[in-house]
């Protein structure tokens, strides 16, 4: 009997390790919460330049805000979580579930393509 | 893009994780400012009561309201820049502060103190032990703050008794104000 398929489709944007860690850590807040720059860094444990390239990414997939202002002379930069990419997120991690309950449920072990 | 099961549980794992780690760093952020305003409560109050003991009671009964009242304030501001309401934070701050005076209060009631000493020793060991426990589920730098607490607290009970108030100002104040700014830039 052929498997059905997946309900879910895997988001490959949100999949890229690091952009997986900064979903997450901005998923975790509270809706409309904002992180600053250096604590996602330190959550997501990336560098400067690798966080800013992987932060726009997601800006331009309308899956995250990025705001940027000044405290005194210092220019800081907040990141959160668009309804958007919540929903993106919540998708994607309901994705992975699946593939993980449809493995359990046949028994069969990770294979790409076969989950 | 194929997925396999076990490369599902690994992203899992790491949202997991990931999660966890931005909740223990926006709590450091969160008490930080709390450990500035408490040690420089502990600051004053013991120099207080070393300089002048009889007037140690109603001081550091005016300290403490103070220092309650500013923690209420510090966690509605944090909840206003989260958008959170404002209660939320503030009550948790308030049924802290209740639960460690209210254990103090029926500690020395059913446990009578046999010296000022004692008497002045026990509320930071009870904060001691507060933080220690706070850490077993949010971090490992409560439990860090709390351990050096006690051992200052009964280093200097231990060790220096006749100094015992101004060690605790500066050690004990000390550590609070150290761990603010340690929490802050974790």
């Amino acid at each position: 009997m052929p498997e059905a398929a997946l309900a879910g489709q895997p988001d490959e944007l949100i999949h890229q390790p690091l952009r997986l860690r900064i979903m997450a850590a901005l998923n975790s807040l509270p809706t409309r919460e904002t992180l600053e720059f250096t604590r996602l860094r330190a959550s997501v444990q990336a560098t400067d330049g690798n966080l800013g390239a992987h932060l726009a990414t997601l800006e331009r997939a309308g899956y995250i805000a990025v705001q940027k202002d000044f405290v005194g002379r210092r220019p800081r930069t907040r990141v959160m979580l668009t309804p958007g990419g919540r929903a993106a997120f919540a998708q994607h991690v309901a994705y992975l579930r699946e593939i993980i309950d449809r493995a359990s449920a046949t028994g069969t072990p990770g294979e790409p393509g076969a989950p | 893009m194929p997925i396999s099961s076990d490369q599902a549980a690994d992203a899992l794992g790491e949202v997991r994780r990931t999660a966890r780690r931005t909740s223990v760093l926006r709590g450091y952020s969160f008490a930080a400012p709390h450990f500035w305003l408490w040690g420089v409560v502990w600051l004053l109050g013991y120099t207080v009561a070393w300089w002048r003991p009889a007037a140690a009671g109603s001081f550091w009964a005016a300290l403490d309201l103070v220092g309650f009242a500013g923690s209420a304030l510090l966690a509605r501001s944090a909840s206003r820049r989260a958008a959170r309401p404002a209660g939320q934070g503030m009550g948790r701050v308030m049924a802290m502060a209740a639960t460690g005076v209210g254990f103090v209060v029926a500690t020395y009631v059913i446990l009578a103190p046999h010296s000022g000493l004692q008497f002045a020793a026990f509320p930071p060991l009870v904060v001691a032990a507060i933080y220690t426990g706070v850490g077993i589920w949010q971090g490992l730098r409560w439990s860090i703050i709390g351990v050096v607490l006690a051992a200052l607290t009964v280093g200097g009970y231990l060790l220096w008794p006749d100094y015992f108030l101004p060690w605790m100002a500066l050690a004990g104040g000390g550590a609070l104000l150290l761990t603010g700014w340690w929490l802050r830039h974790a």
